[in-house]
């Protein structure tokens, strides 16, 4: 009875596994399926689930020769595209590096130092995470367009940094209060300033937690939309995401340079979340809930 | 010594302030200072395209939300369904892939990244992903439903007003669902063994131990997700706007005032707009900091 109920239970999981599996992957498996289908066979019904005769067709046209699409007239898609991409590295990149070091600086002040009004000061850094967008917006696009910073890139980069403060601010804070004090006491005891013992005795320490902010920052950049989709007008500073809305014609979807363009939008984010899988899981929790 | 100390003190708080001040600096410019701006213009009738006919209106620009607009209304019942179908539907999933992955497998940490992949993709990306699948005469649902026999002809799924917000819901909840495993399986694996071991000697069933023992030891993380998907469904932007972009169908109140002040370009309606936005954010902003600092309780 019990090894009948061993294996039932066994059985069930590996359902509840296989179902999980479907569930996360058979729609990224299908848009990487259609990418590689020629038009003819992604207009079929029903559909080819496998490709008779596979192509790489819509990657070419997107990075290497061109097509017309519905922006051509004035711009070959293909640089569009192409431009779209290396904006959103730059978006991603900047960001990142910067907050890795921003956010390190803040969190152990945050973490280490004393000084007035430390908890009105922590507050005003993570009450901006609830607020919706709008009602800051309105004002930051009449701000942008005072100081020349609409449609550009360094205007984007401000915004995301920002944006990225509250979180990876609380997560370094989290992660430098999870490591002992003593550590830099005991440099400091040596004659290093408290800024001196941080750079050289604790980062080294707390680099999986700089690594969270890298991973966790890269992928909420990348994947940013509203934001440039308000502040951004051509190809000079719009990210990829916003290019990608412009296969979306309408009366009419590009629906095979979208399938391709949306494999290379979802490959950095997917290769960073497999590699450093552990620091995202990391990120997430301690920059969200604080236990 | 004591003034020493005292000069140690105040050098200190120095450094702090001096080595916060940039992102305070940002933080004012581009967050506090938007917010409180955005308030007086909210008393203007305002439009970007013929600025020069700026004028006061004093809250007639909040009585027409209240009382005149019907699509104000009708976005306001939209975000209510839209919420309630994402935040239940994200938080089974996540329940249950949290629990499937609290068990031992060969293979689990694969199967770990695997769940993470929705919410790792940019969201907008997302959208016209399912767009795709959903499509009314090419797309792959209805290609699957009608090889299963389940469906005789193909169905516009997203130019139905009835499925295309339930849709919109249901992709939303597919993004997010991976957020609150990682919570809520932070939360299973703390639960000590010993705990589960006694309840079976007790002779407690599976389905017993889950909901005498497991759930209410995850209560104060089940609050914290919710806290949290509470305020990701009423921001959801991206996924809404590459599904079905400003239809009225599914049209949310983060759509409409997109709509109003950056297509419209009522700068002042929409400023009215977003603070009433902002006001019920505000009180899910104060659960959420009540909430993460109270653990969960």
């Amino acid at each position: 009875m019990t090894t009948f109920n061993k294996s039932l239970r066994k059985v069930m999981l590996l359902i509840a596994i296989g179902f999980l599996i479907f569930w996360s992957v058979a729609p990224i498996a299908w848009i990487f399926i259609s990418s590689i289908s020629p038009t003819v066979e992604l207009f079929s019904r029903p559909p080819h689930w496998i490709p008779y005769n596979p192509t790489l067709k819509n990657y070419m046209d997107l990075l290497v020769t061109g097509r017309g699409f519905r922006g051509a007239t004035v711009i070959p898609a293909v640089r569009y595209f192409r431009r779209g991409l290396v904006n959103s590295l730059i978006y991603a990149v900047t960001t990142t590096l910067i907050m890795a070091i921003f956010s390190s600086i803040t969190g152990y002040v945050f973490a280490r130092y004393n000084f007035p009004l430390k908890n009105v000061l922590f507050y005003l850094f993570i009450g901006v995470i609830p607020i919706p967008g709008w009602a800051v917006l309105i004002t930051i696009y009449q701000i942008f367009a005072t100081a020349g910073l609409l449609n550009t890139l360094h205007g984007m980069i401000l915004l995301f940094i920002t944006y990225r403060l509250p979180i990876d601010t609380w997560l370094m804070k989290s992660y430098f209060e999870s490591i002992p004090r003593d550590i830099e006491e005991a440099a400091m005891i040596d004659g290093c300033s408290k800024l001196e013992a941080m750079f050289k005795v604790v980062m080294p320490i707390a680099l999986p937690g700089v690594a969270a902010v890298l991973i966790v920052s890269f992928i909420s950049t990348w994947n940013a939309f509203l934001a440039p989709l308000i502040f951004t007008f051509t190809e000079e500073a719009k990210p990829l995401t916003v290019v990608i809305s412009e296969f979306i014609g309408q009366y009419y979807v590009e629906w095979d340079l979208m399938s391709a363009a949306a494999v290379i939008a979802i490959i950095p984010p997917l290769f960073f979340a497999f590699i450093f899988q552990k620091y995202l899981i990391q990120g997430l929790t301690k920059g969200a809930v604080k236990y | 010594m004591k003034m020493r100390l005292g000069n140690i003190r105040r050098r200190e708080s120095a450094v702090a302030l001096l080595l916060l001040s940039p992102a305070i600096f940002l933080l004012i410019l581009f967050v506090y200072y938007p917010a409180l701006n955005t308030l007086p213009l909210s008393f203007f009738e305002y439009n970007l395209k013929i600025p020069w006919r700026k004028k006061f209106v004093g809250l007639s620009n909040y009585m027409k939300i209240f009382v005149k607009d019907g699509d104000f209304a009708r976005s306001f019942t939209n975000t209510i369904v839209f919420m309630t179908v994402t935040i239940s539907l994200s938080m089974l999933v996540g329940l249950f892939f949290a629990i499937i992955l609290n068990e031992k497998f060969p293979g689990r940490g694969l199967v770990r990244s695997i769940m993470l992949l929705p919410w790792v993709i940019p969201p907008v990306v997302n959208g016209y992903m399912w767009q795709w699948i959903l499509n009314g005469q090419w797309g792959a649902l209805n290609g699957l439903l009608y090889q299963a026999g389940l469906i005789k002809d193909y169905i516009v799924w997203l130019a139905n007003p009835t499925y295309s917000i339930l849709w919109c819901a249901f992709v939303q909840a597919w993004r997010d669902s991976p957020f609150i495993s990682v919570i809520l399986l932070a939360a299973l694996q703390s639960i000590p063994l010993e705990l589960i071991e006694a309840s079976k000697v007790d002779g407690a069933d599976a389905v017993q131990r889950f909901i005498y023992v497991v759930l209410p030891l995850l209560r104060p993380s089940l609050t914290v997700a919710f806290i949290i998907e509470l305020i990701n469904s009423f921001m959801a932007f991206d996924v809404i706007y590459a599904l079905t972009g400003v239809d009225p169908a599914t049209r949310t109140l983060m759509i409409y005032n997109f709509q109003v002040a950056f297509q419209f370009l009522e700068f002042g309606y929409g400023a009215a707009l977003s603070y009433v936005l902002f006001a019920i954010g505000l009180i899910f902003a104060h659960f959420y900091i009540k909430v993460i600092y109270g653990g969960g309780r």
